[in-house]
């Protein structure tokens, strides 16, 4: 279980750090189509590895990405994703 | 009535979410779990080994899983097992867009893996007592 969820983690840090860069761009329709995924796989991941409070975060990226927010909106439960993934579970 | 243990596919592309899952399934319900990346690769392992339900996440890249759900739905051969959602579109799976569907019903993701097994036999016994 514990390599399991060591490697569900090195998935997500990943997938925040891409979803962080793209966040940081244009955020066009394929751009954005992508950090949906992105954010999406994080919520439904992270916080069945018990990181709870960076799935919610994960989630509310997700829909403020889905409905269209532009990035400065977005960008702070990014970063808080990133930064809640490098910690111990929350 | 109470679902006996049985034959899980579960279904997600991510691969951490499908090992802890069927760890789960396998060692807290005693169930016999297969399991499958794509929704066409689902097709393919629901026709050859008849599970007695899907777990089916929804979001997946190509064939996502209402479309997968429509395939097995099409499918003589699999047309009749159980499919369960899990979704992090969903909070609680009571919402509308999920009625109406041939579901036994959702699980919301995350989910809790030590009671996967519990919410899996909990909307079979529902189906079983709604048929």
């Amino acid at each position: 279980m514990a390599l399991i969820a060591g490697r569900a983690l090195d998935r997500n840090r990943d997938r925040a750090a891409r979803l962080e860069e793209l966040v940081k761009g244009d955020l066009d329709g394929e751009a954005r189509d992508e950090a949906v995924t992105l954010a999406h796989q994080v919520a439904g991941s992270a916080g069945t590895f018990g990181y709870d409070a960076a799935s919610d975060d994960a989630r509310t990226a997700m829909d403020l990405l889905a409905d269209g927010a532009d990035a400065a909106e977005v960008a702070p439960f990014v970063e808080s994703v990133r930064s809640l993934l490098e910690g111990p579970p929350a | 009535m109470t679902v006996p243990p049985g034959h899980v596919l579960v279904v997600d592309d991510d691969d951490s979410i499908r090992e802890v899952a069927t760890l789960a399934l396998e060692l807290v319900g005693g169930w016999r779990v297969s399991s499958a990346g794509s929704g066409p690769e689902a097709l393919d392992v629901a026709r050859d080994v008849r599970p007695d339900v899907v777990l089916l996440d929804v979001m997946m890249p190509g064939m996502d899983g209402l479309t997968t759900l429509g395939r097995l739905r099409e499918d003589p051969a699999t047309a009749a097992i159980p499919v369960i959602l899990m979704t992090a579109k969903a909070a609680t799976g009571e919402e509308p867009e999920w009625q109406g569907l041939d579901i036994a019903g959702v699980i919301a993701k995350p989910f809790d893996p030590m009671s996967l097994t519990t919410r899996v036999r909990e909307l079979l016994d529902a189906r079983a007592s709604r048929a």
